[in-house]
């Protein structure tokens, strides 16, 4: 029998696209061309186009912080197995942008230094210093009761422009000087520098301090207030706004990340109608405008989500900030997109199916869906 | 009727509507070039039998929508790939010269699908490829990435 030719490297390079991330990083190790191929920033984007359509490739980015104070009550328990990426005590690391394509940024407050880090990879990479110096991150403050909103610090936005196809980072400085302007910067182009975009008559963002105010969808960023939702546009560079439904009042802010887990932009509104009810609104991208979504049996039902395997942040003493991982082919239904007409709220909460051992509650701070994501760092990240 | 010829000089005849999911043979006939037989030295008379029996079964997707097939179709694309590595590798080498794209899709998902669980060694044996890393190349990605050399799924055998 005559000997078999090998694969051509167009072959090898199609079937590597349909190949899960984890078997991609172990596969480096199988010859140099391997190991070039799956650093090349062209297979990085076939594989990524192809990831869309393998259902397991799919995954939602939790962002949860451990709390020793508050205790939740453990009922209707649902089990949703998390691969636990990464942690970072406070005091060392906060996760410091918004979730975008699986990717985040990372602050260590001892060297005063913006990470690119993306979860699919488990990749980490500094940012350049003439993009770095220009952030200026809330510092570190150890006691909770002392942490206020102080003037002078930066919102740093993560996003996707999909025309161009380039990520792009966004800088809200609420410098007293500049409340009205934005910043802007490519990743990934050479000679990029930081551009500045109008905010007109936006200038109430100063005040949203954290995270759960924003939502990243599809190369948009939605900020949250109270009457009204601002976004940005990573393609046009442009910023714009859509009002609230009449009759509504006052939208929980924290809703927003059941749109991120939905992949679609809903928002909750506290009080709606002369009844004063909560009614989940869906957004018309078409019309720009909020429309109610079907409110089932209002907002009774919530749903409890038990994290096997927190027991491993057992360190009691110090707060974690856990970014962690899982496929939607292993979540419960009550999660995806068919419960959008279900507005019940989610917490989570570590199991403790191992007595006497201490386990930390967890706070839920953001999630987030992607797609497994291979982007090496080095083609989003250089130097001038 | 299509007359192609593999690379051990046997002749096959295949409907028109059938060989043009193939996007170089329709270009060929389109040219006015396939006129007499298909000389096709790439593909031997065993693999050119598979990608035949594909073609015939998949002449009328649009239909097997509307007919409700789709399942059927699904079985038979099912059992199509349950065939040995060797016999899956020429496909895809047959699929790709042939420019069948939805053949190309099919074969390279059930030969990912084979390796995505593979051990490094493994992956190697079965791609006949040799390992050109040094040791210290090699270790510096493990240790970039020890997760992905981790778990219960990896194996080691090939087959």
């Amino acid at each position: 029998m005559e000997t078999h030719q090998h694969f051509s490297c167009d072959i090898v390079w199609e079937i590597s696209t349909y190949l899960p991330v984890k078997s991609l990083m172990r596969f480096k190790c199988v010859s140099k061309a391997w190991n070039t191929m799956m650093q090349c920033p062209n297979f990085a984007r076939s594989h990524y186009a192809r990831s869309h359509d393998r259902p397991s490739a799919t995954r939602f980015l939790f962002q949860l912080k451990t709390n020793n104070k508050d205790h939740l009550k453990k009922s209707s328990l649902m089990d949703l197995s998390l691969q636990l990426d990464y942690f970072c005590y406070d005091g060392e690391m906060r996760i410091c942008s918004n979730h975008c394509n699986g990717l985040v940024c990372l602050y260590i407050y001892k060297d005063t230094q913006v990470y690119l880090y993306n979860v699919t990879t488990r990749e980490i990479k500094a940012l350049p210093p003439y993009v770095n110096r220009e952030i200026k991150i809330y510092p570190y403050v150890e006691h909770r009761s002392k942490r206020k909103w102080l003037p002078g610090f930066d919102r740093l936005f993560l996003g996707f422009d999909q025309v161009t196809g380039n990520y792009k980072l966004l800088l809200l400085s609420p410098h007293p000087a500049e409340t009205k302007k934005a910043k802007i910067l490519t990743l990934g182009v050479t000679n990029s520098c930081w551009r500045k975009i109008d905010l007109s008559n936006y200038a109430d963002y100063s005040s949203c301090l954290s995270y759960r105010e924003c939502i990243y969808l599809n190369g948009v960023l939605y900020l949250i207030w109270f009457d009204y939702v601002a976004y940005l546009d990573f393609g046009e560079e442009k910023i714009g706004y859509i009002s609230l439904p009449p009759q509504a009042h006052s939208f929980e802010r924290s809703s927003c990340m059941h749109a991120a887990l939905w992949g679609q932009l809903a928002i909750r509104c506290c009080r709606y109608g002369k009844r004063g009810w909560p009614r989940m609104f869906g957004y018309d991208e078409a019309n720009k405008v909020f429309i109610p979504l079907e409110s089932g049996n209002g907002f009774q039902n919530d749903i409890y989500i038990c994290l096997p395997g927190m027991e491993r942040i057992n360190d009691k003493t110090k707060e974690a900030h856990v970014l962690a991982t899982t496929s939607v082919i292993d979540v419960p239904d009550a999660l995806l997109l068919s419960s959008i007409s279900l507005p019940c709220l989610i917490s989570f909460v570590a199991e403790n199916n191992i007595e006497n051992r201490p386990t930390p509650d967890l706070v839920f701070r953001f999630v987030s869906r992607f797609v497994e994501n291979i982007i090496p760092l080095n083609s989003l990240l250089v130097s001038m | 009727m299509v007359k192609l010829k593999s690379n051990d000089d046997k002749e096959f005849e295949v409907e028109e509507a059938a060989v043009i999911q193939s996007e170089m043979i329709k270009n060929m006939i389109e040219d006015g070039c396939a006129t007499s037989v298909i000389p096709l030295p790439n593909i031997d008379s065993k693999t050119l039998i598979k990608v035949i029996e594909y073609l015939n079964k998949h002449i009328n997707m649009g239909k097997a929508a509307e007919t409700g097939e789709e399942d059927d179709l699904k079985e038979f694309d099912e059992q199509f790939v349950n065939m040995g590595w060797e016999e899956l590798f020429d496909v895809i080498m047959a699929a790709n010269y042939l420019n069948i794209h939805e053949l190309m899709e099919l074969c390279c998902q059930s030969a990912a699908d084979r390796l995505k669980n593979k051990s490094v060694r493994a992956v190697r044996e079965m791609l006949k490829i040799t390992n050109d890393l040094t040791e210290e190349e090699e270790q510096e990605i493990i240790n970039d990435a020890p997760w992905a050399f981790e778990g219960p799924e990896i194996d080691d055998t090939v087959n």
